[in-house]
C-alpha cells in the first residue's frame, strides 16, 4: 500500500505541532526540520509550504535607516553593488498564492464545477470537532468515548435512518468499508486513477487541513493531552476525508467520465530564487550580528564586581520578563543579590490542587516529571477564593431553552452592568498594593509516606528527605549559590493573569509548562527550610546553610506586576524588619518595572509616573477587551549564562534570559551541560516560536486574535468552520523583532564546547545554527563565537 | 422638535467621514465615534417627553411630482430599540477601541459600525414601510462589510456574500410589502395608522393583496431574524471581529425581524393563518436550532444557535399577541447575548475550570434527554443535527443552485448569441402588441438579462453589460406601462447613471478577471475599489442617494398597473445589488491564487 505509516510520518513533518491550547508550549515551529542547518531548513520549508522565512524588505530597509544594520557590514557580506542597490531601491513583495495543496483536487473541481475540497472539509471539520470535543458541546457524539474516529463516524451513519447529504443509502457500505485502511486504498484508486500520484493526492488531502491534522498527529503521539480520551490517528483522518471527497464527487457527477490524471504534475515555481534568498539571508544575518555586537561590546567593558554586605538574596526564574525586575531590585539597594534559574527550581513534578480534576506538569516540557505532589487544605473547611474571572456558566449557553429564557431575562441587564463596569471602571474594588502577603489555603504534601510505597501517574507520591536534599543541593550548585547565604532568601516563581484571553497559557512560566511557578517556589521553600533537609545537605554534600537563613516563597504576576509573598507568619521575628525592608524595595522595583513596561505599550503615549503605570498594567489584566495584556517574550534575543556579578551592569537592548552559573566550580562542564540541556531547547523554542510567527503570520502564526473562536475547548479557529489555528496570534508578535537567540556562556571555549557535546538535542540546535552560541572567558577576557563547528575569536 | 431628529444623521456623517482615504488616529476615531453615538442617544432621551405614541412628519421630499414623506413613528417599541442600539453601540465602541488596537482596518471598522447604528436608528424610528426598508438595507449591507472584514480571507468573503444573498432575497419580501402598502392605502404603509384601520378593512376587497402583504412581511423577518428555514446563517456570520459579531448577531441586527413583526402586529394579528404560521415557524426553529446548538462544539456557533432558538420563542410569544413580553425578552436577550459573545474567548480560561473538579464533573455528568431515545433514533437525530436538517440548502442554495441549473438545464440562456437575437426581436415583437403586453415582454427580457448577468458571466464587464441592458429593459417597461412620460424614469435614472457608468468603466478595466475566483485587487487598486463600492451602494438602493426614493416610486407606479410585471422588475433591481456585491467581492477581496492574471 502506498499510504502507510512511514508515509504518514513523513507528512507529519510538515504538520504544525499543535497541543490543546491550555497546554500551550513554545516550540520551534520547524521542530521536525531541526536536523537540517537553519538556512537549508528555511529554504526547504519555504518551498514546501509557500512560506516567507524573512521579514519584509521594507522592514530591513527601516532597520538600515535606523542604523541597526551598518551598511559597510552589509556591503562586505554581499560582495556586489547590485544586490545592495536591490536592497535599497528594489521592489520585492512575498505573495501567498494558496496554491500549493490542491493541484490534483483542482482537476476534479474543474471537471465537476464544484469545490470538492470546500464541501468535504466543511463536513469533516464538523465531525472532528464533535468527536474531539472537550466539554463545549452539550450533546456528546454517541460512541466518541469508546470508538476510534473512523468507526465512530461509520457506526453513527450506519445506525442513522437517514444518510446525510453526499451519502446514499444504497452505496453507503461501499463508501464506508469496515476498516480505514480499506477506505484509503479503495478511494485513492477511484479519486486518483494514476497510481504514481497517490501519495501526492493523499498529501494534498491532509495538508489542506494542516491545523487539524497537526493536532490529531499530536494526540496520536500523546493521548494524555486530552482530558476526555479519544482514539484518533492520521489514518482515520485521511480515511474519512477521502470517503467524503469520493461521496461528494459521486453525488455531483453527471456522467461516467473521469478527468485525466495522466499529465505530469506541474513543478512548483520556487518561492525564492537563489540570489534573492542569499540577499535576504545576508540581511537577516547582518541584522543579527549587528545586534549582538552591541551586547558583546557591553560585556567586554565589565569590570570586576565585588560582593559587599548582602542582606537579601532572591532567586527568580531566568525568564526575560524577570530580568528587568531583578535589575531594578539591584539598582535600588546594593544589599540585594539576585539569581536566575529555570522557574521550576529543580522540582520536576506533577502537581494537583485539591480542587483539580487532573494533575498538571510543573517542569519543562522535555523533562520527565519525577515526583507527584499533592496539595491539601490547611484546615479542612474549604475556603472559596473569590474569583473575578468570568464564570463558566455565564459564557456558555446551556442548550436548555427554558434555562436560557429565564437566564436572558435575569442576567440581561446585570451582564450589561458588569460589562459597563469592566469597560469604564476596570479597577473598581481592586487593591493597588503591589506586594501582598498571602496566607496559602493549602499545604503541599512533600514528604513521602515511608510506610507505603504510593505512586501516581507512574511517579512516586512525594519526596524522601534524601531526595529533597539532593534537589535543593543540585539547584543551588547549578547556579553557583553555595556560599554567602543571606539571612533572607526569596524564591520567586512567576505566572500571569489575564481576562478573555485564550492564549493565557503562553504568558505562564515556560519552565513550568506554561503554568504558575508559585507551586514550585512554595515546594522549594518548604524543603529548604526543613531542618532535616539542611542536616542531610550538611552531612552528605558538605554545604552549610546557616540556621539564621530563612527562605520565603513568592509569586510574581508578570502581567499585573504584583508579587505575592507566602507564609510570612513563619518569618522568624528577628528577620521581620528585614522582611519589611525587602517588601519596600520590591514594591519600588515593581513600580519601576511597570513603568518601564508601560513605555512599550503603544496605546500609552504619556510618560507615565509609577502609580499610573501600575494602574495601567493592572487594567490590562482585568479588561475584557485587552488583546495584549502583556508583551510576553516579545523581542527576546539573548540568553546569558554566567555569574550575575559580571553581567549586573548591562542593560541589554533586547530582553534576555539570565541564568546564574559559576564557571569556577565547574571545571569539567557538567553543571553547564545540565543547565544548557534545559535552557537551550526551551529558550530556543520560545525564540523560534516568536521568530516564525512573526516572519510569516499567515503560514506559521494564528492571524489576528479578534475573530477567533474557541473550538471544543482545545483549539481556536477563524469563524465557525475553519482549519485550526496554530502558532502565535498577530497581537502577540507585532512588536517583535525576529532574531535568532544568542546564547552567551561565561566559560572557557573548551569547556563550553564540551558542555554541548553530550546532549544530542542541544548539539543539533547549536551545530545547525538554530541559535548563536558564544562564550566569554573571564580569565583571558576574550569572547569566542561558535561558527560552523569551531570557535572564532571576536574582536 | 424636528431639528432633534437631525441628531440621528450624525452617525452617517461620521461614518462617511471615516470612509475617506485619509488616515485618522485611533484616539480620534474612537472619540468621534463615541460622540456621534452620544448625540442620537441624547436625542432619544428627549423623545421620552413626547406623548406616546406619536407620529411626526419630519420632511416631505418631492421628486418629479411624487411626494415621499419622511415619517417618524414613536412608541415604546421605538424607544426600547433606540435605547438598546445606543447603549450597546456605546459599549461596543468602547470595547472595540482597545480590542482593535493596531489592527489594520481600524478606521474601516468604526466607519461600518457607525453606518450600522445609522441604519438601526432609521429602522427604529421609521414611520412607514419605505423608510423602514431603507434602514433595513443599511443594516444588511453593513453586515456584509463586517462579515467580510478580513478581506483576504476567502471563506469570510464567501460567507459574507452568501449571507448578503440571503438578505437580499428576503428583502424582496419587504420591498414588495412596502409597495403593496402603497396600492392598498394609496400611501406608504404607515405604522401609525395600522392600529386605527377598521377591522372591516381586513375582511373586504383586498383579501389576497393583504395576505400577500403579510406573507411578505413574515418572509422578510425570517431572513433577518434567522428563523426556519433560514436559521443556519448566524453561525457562519461569526467571521468578523468578536465585538462586531456581538452587536450584529448577538444583539441588534438579529432582532430586527422581531422588531418588524412587532411594528406590523396590528396588521397581521387579524389573520389567523399568519398568526399560526408565525407560531409554527418559531416552534420549528426552536426545536431544530436547539438540537443543532447542543451539537455545536465551537462557542460562537453555540451562541448563534442559542440566539435563534430564543428568537423562536419570541416568535411564539408574538403569535400569542404577547407584545410587552416579546419586547422585554428582546431587550434582555440582546443585552445578554452581546455580553456572552464579547466574553466568549474566556471559555477556555474559565474552564481551566476543566481541570477544576466541579466543572469537570459537571461536564462529565451532563445528561441529555436526547440520549434517552432509542439508539437508532438518537443516532438519526444526531446525524440530522450535524447535517443541519438539510436546511443548509437554503444556505448554499441561493448563491449556487440557480447557477448550476442554468448551466445544465437552460443551455439557451448561456449561449452568447442569445443577446443580439433578443435585443432585435424584443422591440419587433412588441410592435405587434398593445402597451401592456409589450411591457410584459420587456420586463421578461430584462429579468432574463439580470439572471444572465449574475449567474452566467465570468467577466465583470459582460455581467455589467447585461445588467445595464436589463436596466434599460426595466426603464422601457416603466415607460410603456406608466403614464408615458419620463418623470419617473428621470427620478430613478438621473441619480444612478453616473455611478452606473463608473461601475461599467471599472468592470471594463478588469474585464479579463474571472469572476469565479477571488482576485484580491483591493490593496493594489484602492481607489477603484472605493469608487466601485459607492457605485454599488447606490445601485443597490441604499438611502444615500435619491435613487432610493425613485426606485420606490417606480415600483409603486408599476404595481398600480400589473403585479406580475412588478415582480419581474423587483427581482431585476434586487439582482443588480447582488451582482455588484459579487463583482466587488470577487475583484477586490479574497486571497489571490496563481491563476490571477
Amino acid at each position: 500500500m502506498v499510504v502507510d505509516v512511514k508515509f504518514l510520518n513523513e507528512i507529519a513533518m510538515d504538520l504544525p505541532i499543535i497541543r490543546p491550547i491550555k497546554e500551550f508550549i513554545h516550540l520551534n515551529l520547524l521542530l521536525p526540520y531541526q536536523h537540517l542547518p537553519f538556512w537549508e531548513a528555511l529554504k526547504e520549508v519555504s518551498q514546501k509550504l509557500e512560506a516567507n522565512p524573512f521579514s519584509s524588505l521594507e522592514y530591513y530597509r527601516e532597520r538600515i535607516k535606523e542604523g541597526d544594520i551598518p551598511l559597510n557590514l552589509l556591503k562586505e557580506k554581499l560582495g556586489s553593488e547590485e544586490s545592495l542597490r536591490f536592497i535599497l531601491e528594489g521592489q520585492y513583495q512575498f505573495v501567498h498564492h494558496d496554491s500549493r495543496f490542491g493541484k490534483l483536487h483542482d482537476i476534479w473541481n474543474e471537471h465537476l464545477g464544484i469545490n470538492v475540497m470546500e464541501l468535504s472539509d466543511g463536513m469533516l471539520i464538523k465531525w472532528l470537532s464533535m468527536y474531539l470535543d472537550q466539554g463545549i458541546g452539550q450533546w456528546q457524539m454517541p460512541g466518541a468515548e469508546s470508538e476510534s474516529f473512523y468507526h465512530c463516524v461509520r457506526n453513527l451513519l450506519t445506525s442513522s435512518h437517514i444518510k446525510p447529504d453526499p451519502f446514499k443509502k444504497r452505496s453507503f457500505d461501499d463508501n464506508f468499508p469496515a476498516s480505514p485502511e480499506d477506505a484509503i486504498h479503495n478511494h485513492l484508486a477511484y479519486l486518483c486513477p494514476n497510481i504514481n500520484y497517490h501519495q501526492n493526492y493523499a498529501r494534498e488531502s491532509i495538508m489542506t487541513l494542516r491545523g487539524w491534522a497537526g493536532l490529531i498527529y499530536n494526540i496520536q503521539q500523546s493521548p494524555q493531552l486530552l482530558p476526555f480520551k479519544r482514539q484518533i490517528s492520521l489514518i482515520d483522518f485521511l480515511a474519512v476525508k477521502l470517503v467524503l471527497e469520493r461521496a461528494w464527487i459521486e453525488k455531483e457527477k453527471v456522467d461516467e467520465t473521469f478527468p485525466s490524471f495522466s499529465g505530469r504534475l506541474v513543478e512548483e515555481t520556487p518561492t525564492f530564487d537563489d540570489e534573492t534568498f542569499f540577499i535576504f539571508k545576508t540581511l537577516q544575518e547582518s541584522l543579527e550580528e549587528a545586534t549582538y555586537q552591541k551586547l558583546l561590546n557591553a560585556v567586554k567593558q565589565i569590570g570586576g564586581y565585588t560582593r559587599k554586605d548582602i542582606g537579601f538574596q532572591a532567586l527568580f526564574c531566568m525568564d526575560d520578563r524577570e530580568s528587568p525586575l531583578r535589575r531594578h531590585l539591584e539598582n535600588i539597594s546594593s544589599k540585594i543579590e539576585t539569581f536566575g534559574t529555570a522557574g521550576h527550581f529543580g522540582i520536576e513534578c506533577f502537581y494537583q490542587h485539591p480542587e483539580d480534576a487532573f494533575a498538571k506538569k510543573h517542569c519543562p516540557a522535555p523533562v520527565p516529571a519525577k515526583v507527584f505532589l499533592k496539595d491539601v487544605y490547611v484546615e479542612k473547611k474549604s475556603r472559596k477564593k473569590k474569583s473575578k474571572k468570568v464564570p463558566f456558566d455565564e459564557v456558555q449557553p446551556t442548550g436548555n431553552l427554558l434555562h436560557d429564557w429565564f437566564f436572558s431575562h435575569l442576567s440581561g441587564v446585570s451582564s450589561t452592568l458588569k460589562l459597563t463596569r469592566n469597560l469604564f471602571f476596570p479597577l473598581a474594588f481592586e487593591s493597588l498594593e503591589n506586594v501582598k502577603e498571602v496566607e496559602p489555603e493549602t499545604e503541599i504534601q512533600l514528604l513521602k509516606d515511608p510506610s507505603q510505597d504510593l505512586s501516581e501517574m507512574g511517579v512516586p507520591l512525594g519526596y524522601t528527605h534524601e531526595e529533597m536534599a539532593s534537589v535543593i543541593y543540585q539547584q543551588l550548585l547549578l547556579i553557583g549559590f553555595i556560599h554567602h547565604f543571606a539571612p533572607l532568601i526569596f524564591i520567586i516563581g512567576h505566572g500571569s493573569q489575564s481576562e478573555n484571553n485564550p492564549y493565557f497559557a503562553t504568558y505562564g512560566c515556560g519552565a513550568c509548562s506554561g503554568r504558575n511557578g508559585s507551586v514550585n517556589s512554595r515546594a522549594f521553600v518548604a524543603m529548604a527550610n526543613s531542618p532535616e533537609v539542611r542536616k542531610i545537605i550538611k552531612e552528605k554534600h558538605n554545604l552549610v546553610i546557616p540556621d539564621s537563613t530563612h527562605f520565603i516563597a513568592g509569586f510574581h504576576d508578570t502581567t499585573r506586576d504584583t508579587v505575592e509573598l507566602y507564609e510570612y507568619r513563619k518569618v522568624p521575628t528577628e528577620h521581620l524588619k528585614r522582611f519589611n525592608d525587602f517588601k519596600r524595595y520590591l514594591s519600588l522595583a515593581l513600580y519601576k518595572n511597570a513603568r518601564e513596561r508601560t513605555k512599550s505599550f503603544k496605546l500609552v503615549t504619556y510618560q507615565p509616573i509609577s502609580k499610573i503605570a501600575q494602574k495601567e498594567v493592572l487594567r490590562r489584566s482585568r479588561s475584557l477587551y485587552e488583546t495584549r495584556p502583556e508583551m510576553g517574550h516579545t523581542n527576546v534575543a539573548y540568553a546569558i549564562v554566567g555569574l550575575r556579578e559580571n553581567t549586573k551592569g548591562i542593560v541589554p537592548n533586547h530582553p534576555s534570559f539570565f541564568q546564574s552559573y559559576d564557571p569556577k566550580i565547574d571545571a569539567d562542564g557538567k553543571l553547564l551541560a545540565t543547565t544548557l540541556g534545559a535552557l537551550i531547547p526551551v529558550c530556543s523554542g520560545i525564540n523560534l516560536d516568536y521568530y516564525f510567527s512573526r516572519v510569516d503570520n499567515l503560514r506559521f502564526g494564528a492571524g489576528s486574535k479578534l475573530p477567533q473562536n474557541i473550538v471544543g475547548n482545545f483549539g481556536v479557529s477563524h469563524g465557525t468552520e475553519s482549519d485550526l489555528l496554530f502558532g502565535l496570534p498577530f497581537q502577540m508578535i507585532d512588536q517583535h523583532r525576529a532574531l535568532r537567540l544568542f546564547v552567551l556562556v561565561e566559560q572557557s571555549p573548551e569547556v563550553a564546547l564540551m558542555a554541548i557535546q553530550g546532549n544530542p538535542l542541544v548539539k543539533q540546535i547549536v551545530y545547525n545554527n538554530w541559535i548563536h552560541y558564544a562564550c566569554y572567558d573571564n580569565d583571558t577576557k576574550r569572547i569566542h563565537i561558535f561558527k560552523e563547528g569551531k570557535w572564532e575569536n571576536y574582536v | 422638535m424636528k431639528e432633534l431628529f437631525l441628531a440621528y444623521l450624525f452617525p452617517l456623517v461620521t461614518s462617511l467621514m471615516l470612509a475617506c482615504p485619509y488616515r485618522f488616529s485611533e484616539r480620534f476615531i474612537t472619540r468621534v465615534t463615541i460622540i456621534s453615538i452620544l448625540f442620537p442617544a441624547i436625542a432619544s432621551v428627549f423623545l421620552l417627553y413626547l406623548p406616546l405614541p406619536t407620529e411626526i412628519l419630519l420632511a416631505q421630499i418631492s421628486l418629479s411630482g411624487h411626494a415621499f414623506p419622511i415619517l417618524a413613528w414613536i412608541d415604546h417599541n421605538t424607544l426600547a430599540m433606540l435605547g438598546l442600539t445606543h447603549v450597546l453601540g456605546l459599549l461596543v465602541a468602547k470595547f472595540s477601541h482597545g480590542y482593535l488596537h493596531l489592527e489594520k482596518g481600524y478606521q474601516r471598522y468604526f466607519s461600518t459600525i457607525l453606518f450600522f447604528i445609522f441604519g438601526m436608528d432609521i429602522l427604529s424610528l421609521a414611520g412607514n414601510m419605505d423608510l423602514f426598508f431603507a434602514g433595513w438595507e443599511v443594516v444588511g449591507f453593513s453586515s456584509f462589510l463586517l462579515i467580510a472584514f478580513y478581506r483576504s480571507h476567502s471563506r469570510s468573503v464567501n460567507n459574507a456574500w452568501r449571507i448578503y444573498n440571503l438578505y437580499r432575497i428576503c428583502d424582496l419580501g419587504i420591498l414588495i410589502g412596502a409597495v403593496l402598502g402603497h396600492v392598498l392605502w394609496h400611501e406608504a404603509t404607515r405604522f401609525g395608522s395600522l392600529a386605527s384601520i377598521p377591522s372591516e378593512a381586513f375582511s373586504s376587497t383586498h383579501q389576497t393583496s393583504l395576505t400577500v402583504l403579510y406573507m411578505c412581511i413574515v418572509f422578510a423577518s425570517l431572513g433577518k431574524s434567522a428563523q426556519f428555514p433560514f436559521y443556519n446563517w448566524p453561525a457562519r456570520a461569526m467571521e468578523g471581529p468578536t465585538p462586531s459579531s456581538a452587536i450584529f448577531y448577538g444583539a441588534l441586527s438579529i432582532h430586527a425581524g422581531v422588531f418588524l413583526l412587532l411594528r406590523t402586529q396590528p396588521l397581521w394579528s387579524h389573520n389567523l393563518f399568519v398568526t399560526i404560521s408565525i407560531g409554527l415557524i418559531g416552534l420549528t426553529t426552536l426545536f431544530l436550532s436547539s438540537i443543532q446548538g447542543r451539537i455545536q462544539t465551537n462557542i460562537k456557533g453555540q451562541i448563534a444557535y442559542a440566539s435563534t432558538s430564543q428568537i423562536g420563542i419570541m416568535f411564539i410569544e408574538l403569535s400569542f399577541g404577547l407584545n410587552k413580553i416579546v419586547l422585554l425578552h428582546l431587550v434582555c436577550h440582546a443585552l445578554y447575548r452581546c455580553f456572552q459573545l464579547l466574553v466568549s474567548p474566556s471559555v477556555v480560561a474559565s474552564s481551566t475550570s476543566l481541570s477544576n473538579k466541579s466543572i469537570f464533573q459537571k461536564i462529565q455528568n451532563r445528561k441529555n434527554w436526547l440520549d434517552a431515545l432509542p439508539v437508532r433514533w438518537r443516532d438519526t437525530l444526531y446525524v440530522l443535527g450535524a447535517s443541519e436538517f438539510f436546511m443548509d440548502i437554503s444556505w448554499r442554495g441561493f448563491g449556487f443552485l440557480p447557477w448550476q441549473l442554468m448551466q445544465r438545464k437552460l443551455k439557451i440562456l448561456v449561449s452568447h448569441s442569445a443577446i443580439p437575437v433578443i435585443m432585435l426581436t424584443l422591440p419587433l415583437i412588441s410592435l405587434f402588441f398593445d402597451y401592456y403586453h409589450s411591457a410584459l415582454i420587456f420586463s421578461v427580457g430584462s429579468f432574463f438579462f439580470s439572471l444572465r448577468s449574475i449567474w452566467v458571466h465570468h467577466s465583470p464587464f459582460l455581467a455589467m453589460r447585461d445588467l445595464s441592458l436589463g436596466l434599460v429593459g426595466c426603464m422601457i417597461t416603466v415607460y410603456l406601462l406608466g403614464p408615458h412620460d419620463l418623470a419617473l424614469i428621470e427620478a430613478y435614472m438621473i441619480p444612478i447613471t453616473p455611478f452606473l457608468l463608473a461601475a461599467i468603466i471599472i468592470s471594463w478595466i478588469f474585464r479579463k478577471c474571472d469572476l469565479r475566483i477571488y482576485h484580491a485587487l483591493g490593496t493594489a487598486h484602492t481607489l477603484k475599489a472605493n469608487i466601485f463600492m459607492v457605485c454599488f451602494m447606490i445601485l443597490a438602493g441604499m438611502p444615500i442617494s435619491t435613487a432610493f426614493i425613485g426606485e420606490d416610486m417606480l415600483l409603486e407606479n408599476l404595481l398600480h398597473h400589473s403585479p406580475l410585471i412588478t415582480g419581474f422588475i423587483t427581482v431585476c433591481l434586487l439582482i443588480n445589488g447582488l451582482l455588484c456585491v459579487k463583482i466587488y467581492s470577487r475583484l477586490f477581496m479574497g486571497r489571490p491564487t496563481l491563476n490571477t492574471p
